[in-house]
């Protein structure tokens, strides 16, 4: 189908078809190479970035951890506050004590004396384990931090010991911070595009408002808390999608507080802008290629149109024109290349013709004057030697009738010699009638200028009987019998009636003349398509030398010579005749023992059809 | 000769003309023959023509009409349109012959004619027959 389709289509759509093919290839194996190596660079960048936020944010909260620490140590150093934990009365020191840690962005204060008494404080329920050992080391004097759980709040802690004028520890101050969604937020940098959490415990404890979606929600997130409380950094390569469809980047780290791993700190990165990035980025790339895509293929198409497809439809219809007759149509040469070659091949190729077909046309129109002056020519052939017979036969018409009158007595009386003297004259004027007729018929044959006046059925048998009959006459007073041995039904000829008369007569008679004694016999069957007739006669015959001869114009046998009559013309004439007709004339002899003479014609020869029609 | 026609004959060969002038009056003694010199001569003695001739010669080379036109020309005459007219012609090649066929001759007779068997091939002729008697 489609090769069938490719054969018909023109040389310029396939050539534009390969091109687009081309063009879209390209665009397709650009976007491909950017896609894969824009993932790649995401992966590296937003790992990169993890590792640095996970830092700064450890750094921060180290900040925040020395800032609760020295809010315990800011407490410790209130004025009275020895003697309060001496006295146990605290109520002159508790309001100013709670201001002063609001200001410092305390959530959680607790004083107690070296009995573990609590002297001040804000918690409501009883300390839990971490805080109670946060509380002891303080009154060894050991100023630590940690994290504790307080009315099932997570809290950053501090403990610092307090002393009294001797030195003594007489009792400790702990300030808490809340671990909560403030306290991320604040670790975070109050970052909306960046999100944090702190998980301690395998559970979240707080992570930042704009997170939206909670951590460690995944398997490949439990497992990645797990590594971080084991002290490993963990960062996704994958790119996770959250619920907005945007992909994410996720990474957890151990936190420190202290040289203790005590929780974990998770951050996300959403990608949202990036991806923006890189569609505006395929996008423009996209249109950049599309551009010198369109650019290239129009450069493209141009080209073949002026090189190949308007050079070669050019050729096309010169070729056309030309096959139509328009010699002088030549398509124009625009280049060297191979279609400027093949267009001066196919120039010179037509100058060939036309130069070719110029002297065809020379020598027609030479053939052409030849044939007409040969035409002419024959016409006045023709017309001389029908002026000659007018002219030779009016006279005659003359002496010999005025003679037979003369002869006749239709004038008066004649003696016998002058009878017989007129008798010569008659004699002598039909043998030169028979002289001219012989001569003009020969001059007719040699000039080309014999004319069949062709008739349909010829009745061979009439013809045959009307120049038996003249033969006969020729036998008078001579002893030579004259047969006939002629089918009853011969068939009928086309031929020229008066002409194939011409041909009987001429071989009869000359039997008739040269035959003393004997025969002769006329015989005529149809063989084939043609008739056979043969004039065998008992006379001298004829010797081979002489048969060559018979049939040459204005030669005469021998014999032919010593019987004094003829010009040698009748017998070259009947074979002309004969031959006219489509048929043949032939002799068979031996000198001394008589002669025959053939005569075949065509039942209808093809081409008198032709001249009749 | 069987019957007494009324013969016209027209030459511009005197020779000829009196040639025929002996055989038709001299010989055979016909009663009406009128023998004219061309197509002057017979325009001016057409209308005497009486009794209207049985058969028509005529030569064929004569000036200024010739035997075609003569033929053509008495063809539209009403009492010769049916009347056998035979050329009596020395010019017997071929495409002569074909052509006094073509332009409606009744026959033809050659120059010179056969003096013996001149009335019997006029018979014929008025019998109807045509005859192109072109060969001795």
């Amino acid at each position: 189908m489609l090769l069938q389709f490719l054969k018909r289509s023109s040389l310029s759509f396939k050539l534009n078809a390969l091109l687009i093919l081309t063009a879209v290839l390209i665009v397709v194996a650009l976007q491909l190479i950017i896609n894969t190596g824009f993932s790649s660079f995401l992966n590296q960048v937003s790992q990169e970035q993890i590792t640095a936020e996970m830092n700064t944010l450890q750094e921060h909260f180290g900040d925040i951890e020395n800032a609760t620490l020295n809010a315990a140590k800011l407490l410790s150093s209130v004025p009275g506050l020895s003697e309060a934990i001496e006295t146990g009365d605290s109520t002159s020191l508790r309001t100013s004590i709670l201001l002063q840690a609001e200001s410092l962005g305390i959530d959680e204060v607790h004083i107690v004396n070296s009995d573990g008494v609590a002297i001040v404080s804000t918690r409501t329920t009883e300390a839990a384990e971490a805080e109670k050992r946060l509380i002891g080391l303080g009154l060894i004097g050991a100023d630590t931090t940690g994290l504790i759980t307080n009315d099932e709040a997570l809290h950053l802690a501090a403990a610092v010991s307090v002393k009294n004028a001797e030195g003594n520890i007489i009792g400790m101050v702990l300030t808490g911070r809340m671990i909560d969604e403030a306290f991320v937020d604040d670790l975070n940098f109050a970052r909306t595009d960046f999100h944090t959490a702190i998980i301690y415990e395998g559970e979240l404890a707080a992570q930042s408002s704009g997170a939206g979606e909670e951590f460690s929600e995944t398997d490949e997130d439990e497992a990645f808390i797990i590594q971080a409380q084991r002290g490993q950094v963990s960062i996704s390569d994958v790119l996770a999608e959250d619920a907005n469809d945007t992909p994410d980047a996720v990474g957890y780290a151990p936190l420190r507080i202290g040289s203790q791993i005590q929780a974990v700190l998770a951050v996300r990165i959403e990608l949202g802008t990036m991806l923006a990035l890189q569609a505006r980025l395929a996008t423009q790339n996209l249109i950049v290629v599309g551009a010198l895509a369109l650019i290239m293929f129009s450069s493209v198409f141009i080209l073949i149109r002026q090189n190949l497809t308007l050079p070669l439809l050019h050729l096309k219809t010169t070729s056309e024109l030309l096959a139509g007759g328009d010699l002088n149509q030549r398509t124009s040469v625009t280049s060297q290349d191979e279609i400027g070659q093949l267009a001066m091949s196919f120039n010179s190729m037509a100058d060939q013709i036309q130069v070719q077909l110029a002297i065809l046309e020379d020598q027609l129109m030479e053939t052409e004057e030849a044939r007409a002056d040969a035409v002419r020519s024959d016409q006045v052939k023709s017309a001389f030697l029908a002026s000659m017979s007018h002219e030779l036969r009016t006279p005659l018409n003359a002496v010999i009738n005025f003679t037979r009158f003369v002869i006749d007595g239709d004038t008066g009386p004649v003696n016998d010699e002058q009878t017989e003297l007129l008798t010569q004259v008659v004699a002598s004027a039909r043998h030169l009638l028979n002289l001219i007729n012989d001569v003009l018929d020969m001059s007719k044959i040699e000039a080309g200028a014999l004319n069949l006046f062709v008739e349909d059925n010829i009745s061979l048998n009439t013809l045959l009987k009307s120049a038996a009959a003249t033969g006969q006459s020729l036998l008078v007073g001579k002893p030579v019998r004259l047969r006939t041995e002629v089918e009853d039904n011969l068939p009928l000829i086309t031929g020229d009636r008066q002409r194939m008369l011409q041909i009987l007569l001429n071989i009869i008679s000359n039997a008739c003349k040269f035959t003393e004694e004997g025969e002769v016999i006329i015989r005529a069957h149809q063989q084939d398509e043609e008739v056979i007739i043969s004039v065998s006669d008992t006379g001298p015959g004829i010797s081979q030398e002489d048969q060559l001869m018979v049939f040459e114009a204005f030669k005469q046998t021998n014999t032919g010579l010593r019987q004094g009559g003829g010009t040698g013309l009748g017998m070259p004439i009947a074979r002309s005749l004969a031959e006219a007709h489509g048929g043949r004339l032939w002799l068979e002899s031996e000198f001394g023992k008589g002669a025959n003479f053939y005569v075949a014609f065509p039942v209808k020869s093809e081409a008198l059809v032709a001249i009749m029609a | 000769m069987n019957n007494q026609p009324v013969i016209l004959y027209i030459e511009d060969d005197p020779q000829s003309r009196k040639l025929m002038s002996m055989l038709l009056k001299g010989r055979l003694k016909l009663p009406t023959v009128t023998i004219l010199e061309d197509s002057q001569d017979f325009h001016d003695h057409m209308d005497a023509l009486d009794p209207k001739p049985d058969i028509i010669l005529l030569d064929i080379h004569m000036k200024p009409y010739n035997g075609f036109e003569m033929l053509e020309m008495l063809r539209q005459m009403d009492w010769a349109s049916q009347t056998p007219i035979v050329a009596l012609t020395a010019s017997v090649m071929n495409e002569e012959v074909q052509k006094l066929r073509k332009a409606g001759f009744n026959g033809c007779l050659s120059k010179p004619i056969d003096l013996d068997t001149f009335p019997e091939t006029l018979d014929r002729i008025l019998d109807g027959e045509t005859i192109w008697r072109i060969l001795d």
